[in-house]
């Protein structure tokens, strides 16, 4: 339990109700240009570069940013900080996918879709089950950080701050679909860049890094050891997850489809760019606890703390608004892209095979709001810290990279290998999740499935169409459509 | 009856300086019997294990009353605590310590309310540390490592492949 607090608690309530109006409203002012299915829920398709490549940093900058990453460093040390670091090679692989997705999937809507087509019914319900158990993972895991962290800085109490927060991404996303989301990703990606600089500038003025070294080197000297063996094994670890998570979600498949032709590989390429300092920069704070003598009671609130400790009220305000900024932008991201999923997937799909553009919209509506719910009675309880909440998943996800990359581009990925690839891998992750540690489920899980995926399509070849993916082109667009026609001869074979 | 009045006045005077000294060292007494009832203790089991050196440490002082207790952590060596450094005193109830050796660690706790004297200290807490074999580490790495390349190199070649000119 955590007595000392950074920030009154009415300065508290006071900053939390400016940002979620000024949320609300910008929610609400770019929500208007959202018209029919295509603009509530995928921007009209008409993302560009500057927007395209702020919701990618945003998105990907979640509360695990800012706060996991602190919390990977005071567990793993300087390895934690690069484990951490390395998800940006998910963004950096996604980039070339992204176009790829765009090019196979022109009127495409979500990952699951792709799936459908892709492998057929069987892998198609293992994909919903993974791709919806981390969705709501990811999305609980933020609305519990938003909790955690308003508790943590000024004391509002912890159902009060997960509730507002959650209520606030809610509003917006239901009133603007993607395009709010996107246009709000805009400002939460600038707030949170400028945060990050003024916060790692702050502590590298007041902080001596050989003092850091030493202090760290003397009380807690596993931290500094090249061969700390749990950190070694995360490593990887990470990486594959933040594969996993890129390659399978919703999230980034619909941004794939929201973005401009050509814009979506820069976009990815940039982001990736982008994002891979933060997680140093506030992994690099937390390694500063221990000289500055601050006591850390929870693990991700390491990064908030001592940012506090440091820079005083001011600090702690910056801190508020960029972890504020980080979680609204992944769950209405969240929120926008698992109502498409189930609304795509598994309402229209298994329930209303004939509803129309106007019906789902509606629909997508009404998921949003039940999600938020659903979350929200999760998130009461607060059941573990955010790594063992979310690692929990890394186990399902990583099970899809395989089955994603190799059916985007060979035909002769066999679709129940695929299948037994994500069964086995989650299986054999989620196996070494309780039995080894978390930090060696998202490795294990993805080794399975590569396995499995490699040996079926060596002994059981497919012979894949790839316009099955693009199964009703209207006729009108046939001659914009004709340069992005799948290749037939393509593939990685 | 100069001497009865004597008597009561003497008995009148002694009675209110017994009040006063009552209203005024009562409570305190009461404080002092609180604080020295105060105990504080270490959650969870009294062995800990960890393969990462990390682990969260909580603990209590149950009070009924007056200000919310300091505590006191410290930790060493051995069971008997012959060399113990404090690595925390504040109003905290837990502590995430990480960046451990190989090896055991005790930990205790104490309370006090405001200024009066601190509690006993609670019984010890052991962290057994006990790393991974660093075989076991760098075979996984490098697995990981073999991993990520494949994957990395489907997509780079797929791409290559099937980008259009």
């Amino acid at each position: 339990m955590i007595n000392e607090t950074i920030l009154p608690e009415h300065t508290g309530w006071l900053l939390l109700a400016l940002f979620s109006v000024a949320w609300i409203l910008l929610g609400r002012y770019w929500g208007k240009k959202a018209s029919g299915l295509d603009g509530y829920m995928l921007a009209g398709r008409s993302v560009g570069l500057a927007l395209g490549t702020a919701t990618a940093v945003a998105t990907w900058v979640t509360s695990n940013t800012t706060m996991l990453a602190p919390q990977f460093a005071l567990e793993f040390g300087i390895w934690g900080m690069l484990a951490y670091s390395t998800a940006s090679f998910g963004l950096f692989l996604f980039a070339p996918m992204a176009q790829r997705i765009r090019q196979l999937m022109p009127r495409g809507y979500t990952s699951g879709e792709f799936v459908r087509l892709r492998y057929g019914r069987t892998a198609y319900l293992l994909f919903l089950l993974i791709s919806l158990f981390y969705a709501l993972t990811w999305m609980i895991s933020m609305a519990m950080a938003g909790g955690t962290l308003l508790e943590a800085l000024s004391g509002i109490r912890y159902e009060f701050g997960m509730t507002v927060v959650l209520g606030v991404c809610v509003a917006y996303t239901l009133f603007g679909g993607l395009y709010a989301v996107i246009g709000t990703d805009f400002i939460q990606s600038f707030i949170i860049l400028v945060g990050v600089v003024v916060v790692a500038i702050a502590t590298l003025s007041q902080v001596d890094l050989s003092q850091v070294h030493a202090h760290t080197q003397a009380t807690r000297p596993a931290l500094m050891h090249v061969m700390f063996p749990a950190a070694v094994m995360a490593v990887f670890n990470n990486l594959l997850f933040g594969l996993g998570e890129i390659f399978h979600s919703n999230v980034w498949w619909s941004r794939a489809f929201a973005m401009r032709e050509g814009v979506g590989k820069k976009a990815y390429l940039l982001g990736g760019l982008l994002w891979l300092p933060i997680p140093i920069a506030a992994g690099f704070i937390a390694l500063a606890a221990p000289l500055l003598d601050v006591n850390i009671v929870r693990p991700d609130m390491v990064g908030p703390v001592v940012a506090g400790k440091l820079l005083g009220s001011v600090g702690a305000i910056v801190v508020f608004v960029v972890v504020f900024s980080s979680i609204a932008s992944s769950i209405d991201s969240l929120l926008a892209a698992t109502a498409d999923l189930i609304t795509k997937d598994v309402i229209q799909q298994f329930f209303m095979p004939k509803a129309r553009d106007a019906q789902l919209e509606k629909i997508s509506s009404w998921v949003i709001v039940g999600l938020g719910v659903v979350t929200w009675l999760v998130c009461l309880p607060r059941v573990g810290t955010l790594a063992t909440v979310l690692f929990f998943a890394g186990a399902l996800v990583a099970s899809t990279i395989w089955p994603i990359a190799m059916g985007l581009y060979s035909k002769k990925t066999n679709p129940r290998g695929a299948a037994l690839g994500m069964l086995l891998g989650s299986i054999g992750g989620l196996c070494a999740y309780f039995l080894v540690a978390w930090y060696v489920a998202a490795l294990v899980g993805t080794v399975i499935s590569m396995t499995c995926v490699l040996l079926s399509t060596w002994f059981a070849p497919h012979k894949f169409d790839w316009a099955t993916l693009d199964p009703s082109p209207p006729e009108d667009d046939e001659a914009d459509t004709a340069g992005l026609e799948p290749q037939p001869t393509g593939g990685a074979e | 009856m100069r001497a009865f009045l004597a008597f009561f006045a003497r008995s009148a005077l002694l009675l209110t300086l017994s009040v006063l000294a009552f209203a005024y060292l009562g409570p305190a007494s009461a404080l002092a019997s609180d604080a020295s009832a105060l105990q504080a203790e270490l959650l969870g089991d009294a062995r800990l294990e960890s393969q990462a050196g990390s682990a969260t440490l909580n603990w209590k002082a149950e009070h009924t009353g007056g200000p919310e207790p300091t505590y006191q952590l410290q930790r060493s060596a051995d069971a008997s605590f012959s060399d113990p450094k404090t690595l925390y005193t504040g109003p905290d109830q837990g502590r995430y310590v990480s960046g451990l050796l190989d090896g055991s660690y005790y930990f205790r706790v104490r309370a006090r309310q405001g200024d009066t004297a601190w509690s006993a200290w609670s019984k010890p807490q052991e962290l057994v540390v006990t790393h991974w074999p660093e075989s076991r580490a760098l075979s996984l790495m490098g697995i990981g490592a073999l991993v990520f390349l494949a994957t990395a190199f489907v997509v780079l070649r797929g791409t290559a492949k099937t980008e259009p000119s």
